[in-house]
């Protein structure tokens, strides 16, 4: 299983939060809304395709609409590859952080960026 | 509570009126009064048609996004949704050809478009000029004006496509490396 990185773990994370409704914009939009960050879109489609490649998330096309000038929609979600390597990310991060001294945790709050 | 016949959701409304053209949508959910035909709404500084057909049963509170848009029809908007409005007139060739003259002037560049066509593969090229189109209408083009939202949707094109292209690239190399022994 390969490892994700911190931007594909996002990405993962906010395909399964929008339930199989999430699009490259969407995606975008939803890290932006947890995190605070707003993820260029350039760095969201190769990091979709990626996920995609490795059989982390899936794609269906949806209907074209006249706001996107006439252009489908790319649905995305997760999929069991993808759920395990989020499972084993989070127990990662978890090992990680044992052991750190409380009092640098309270510093570092968790979740926070470096 | 207003009444809910005088509501129309969905809202790109927002960012259209802002822009001050005029807009016929059929993606508007609009009440089932207007079901079948055109109505026409007074909104900000433009005028708002709204054409197409709403589900039946459909509640007219859906998914707004923004109250800031002007309101100009009986009912008052506390009802946490959509853009109160008011049926002016029926939709008229000079609002079409106002419409089209609008879209003309804020619609993204084309040449942009012919570029997403060489630089993307053709299963990507619909998804992300899509993505694209529909933020230049949402986000760009209500906050930056047309000069700097076509400004951004070539950046984006350019940019998109640069990194699916080194993307492809990158994974070619890997391909050609491990196949032959690496």
């Amino acid at each position: 299983m390969s490892r994700l990185g911190t931007g594909e773990r996002d990405v993962l994370l906010a395909v399964l939060h929008l339930r199989g409704e999430g699009y490259a914009i969407s995606v975008a939009d939803e890290i932006e809304r947890r995190t605070g960050r707003a993820p260029s879109l350039g760095s969201i489609y190769p990091t979709l395709d990626r996920l995609q490649r490795k059989g982390f998330i899936s794609s269906k096309m949806g209907e074209a609409t006249p706001e996107r000038g006439g252009k489908r929609k790319r649905h995305y979600r997760i999929e069991a590859p993808g759920v395990r390597a989020l499972k084993e990310s989070r127990a990662s991060d978890k090992s990680m952080w044992a052991g750190v001294p409380a009092g640098v945790r309270a510093v570092v709050p968790e979740g926070a960026p470096a | 509570m207003s009444d809910p016949m005088n509501h129309i959701t969905g809202l790109q409304a927002t960012a259209s009126l802002r822009g001050s053209g005029i807009l016929v949508s059929d993606s508007f959910v609009i009440t089932s009064r207007h079901a079948a035909g055109l109505a026409s709404v007074s909104g900000g500084s433009g005028i708002l048609i709204v054409s197409g057909v709403a589900p039946a049963d459909q509640s007219s509170h859906i998914g707004a996004r923004s109250n800031d848009a002007p309101a100009t029809g009986p009912g008052d908007d506390d009802d946490g949704g959509g853009v109160p409005f008011e049926v002016v007139r029926e939709l008229t060739e000079e609002d079409l050809e106002a419409l089209r003259a609008y879209e003309e002037r804020t619609s993204p560049p084309a040449f942009a478009d012919k570029l997403g066509y060489f630089l993307l593969s053709l299963e990507q090229q619909d998804e992300l000029l899509g993505d694209l189109k529909e933020r230049y209408a949402e986000v760009w083009l209500p906050e930056l004006g047309v000069f700097w939202a076509r400004c951004c949707y070539v950046w984006h094109v350019i940019r998109v496509s640069a990194a699916l292209r080194w993307l492809a690239l990158v994974g070619s190399i890997v391909g050609l490396w491990k196949r032959h022994g690496g």
